[in-house]
């Protein structure tokens, strides 16, 4: 795709990437990119090239100050055992904060590891089906605290993406990760997720925009529902 | 700052799209002049002269693509916004744009 050009003579890629730090970029559009911003590296990089070329422009937006009513909110809003401040105040904490979420999660799954080696836990399947097709295969590694999904006759869909939930006793929906209609996807189930998927608690496949559902429920039809029964 | 800026202004405009039924836009020239007009807003930023170089390309592009540069970053208009205001087709805006972007890129890493 690199070695499209456009009559602009910037590659394809790259432009989309000026586009999208511009602004220019409407709704799906906008959307799209942002989901490849999260899956593919070059291109989240050349963004950010993009945001840097731009970000002088900047300074010449008048400098406002919050009302300090503002902060108060803000500071009402964060948990209550915050950090030292130093920390909270830190770009660079900012910045690696998603990988320590990633090291969150891999502390998340040593630790079902760990106590999985007491409780010897099997691995759950559930074959998620609806209108009278199969349309995904899931399978949870208990222990690793990791969901496989494999797609059936799922077809795709050109404006909506398959999100997965997982729904326990309590009937509320949790969302577990956007999945692909054409390739197997491995998820990772986060500390609370990993304790609710348990046997008879249902993995449901909702249809949702590019990037999944905002509001932590599913926003679109479903598609199909599995429960999860031991192997 | 760079990349908080990007947030906010990327956070902004997802705002911008989400409540665009109940804009009201100003014609395009209004943007030039409010941010024109601002007195050295640019002493506050870390580098003056990134700023200066920017503004040296910008200046170097012709007044329609700096005009729907500017609109674009300024007032987080989208392809069509622009075109609209500006009353070109979408498929003449979105040319300026790209043009312009791929002059600004040339320019800046002279």
């Amino acid at each position: 795709m690199s070695d499209t050009f456009d009559h602009s003579g910037l590659p394809e890629d790259e432009l989309l990437a000026a586009e999208y730090a511009l602004g220019v970029l409407d709704g799906l559009d906008r959307a799209t990119a942002e989901q490849r911003i999260a899956r593919d590296r070059g291109f989240a990089r050349q963004v950010e090239a993009w945001e840097q070329r731009l970000a002088p422009w900047a300074a010449e937006i008048p400098e406002m100050l919050p009302a300090p009513h503002v902060w108060d909110r803000i500071a009402g809003a964060l948990p209550p055992q915050t950090p030292r401040s130093g920390l909270w105040q830190s770009l660079a904490f900012w910045r690696g904060f998603s990988l320590a979420a990633g090291a969150l999660a891999a502390a998340c799954i040593a630790a079902l590891v760990y106590f999985g080696a007491f409780m010897q836990p099997e691995p759950l399947v559930a074959t998620i089906e609806g209108g009278g097709q199969r349309h995904f295969v899931a399978t949870i590694d208990v222990k690793r605290g990791t969901v496989a999904i494999v797609p059936a006759a799922f077809r795709a869909d050109a404006t909506r993406v398959p999100e997965l939930w997982l729904i326990p006793p309590d009937g509320r929906p949790r969302p577990v990760g956007l999945l692909r209609a054409d390739a197997p996807v491995t998820l990772t189930l986060s500390g609370d997720l990993a304790g609710l998927a348990k046997n008879n608690a249902v993995l449901a496949v909702s249809l949702e925009p590019p990037g999944g559902s905002t509001t932590g429920l599913p926003t679109g039809p479903v598609i199909g529902t599995g429960k999860l029964t031991n192997l | 700052m760079t990349w908080l800026i990007a947030i906010a202004r990327n956070r902004s405009i997802d705002r911008l799209r989400a409540s665009r039924t109940s804009r009201n836009m100003e014609a395009i020239d209004v943007a030039a002049d409010v941010a024109d007009t601002t007195p050295r807003a640019d002493v506050a930023l870390e580098s003056v002269q990134e700023h200066a170089k920017l503004h040296g390309c910008l200046e170097g592009l012709a007044s329609h693509e700096h005009a729907a540069l500017r609109g674009a970053f300024f007032d987080g208009s989208t392809y069509e916004d622009l075109a609209t205001r500006m009353k070109v087709p979408l498929g003449t805006m979105k040319s300026w744009i790209r043009r312009a972007m791929f002059k600004l890129k040339a320019c800046l890493e002279q």
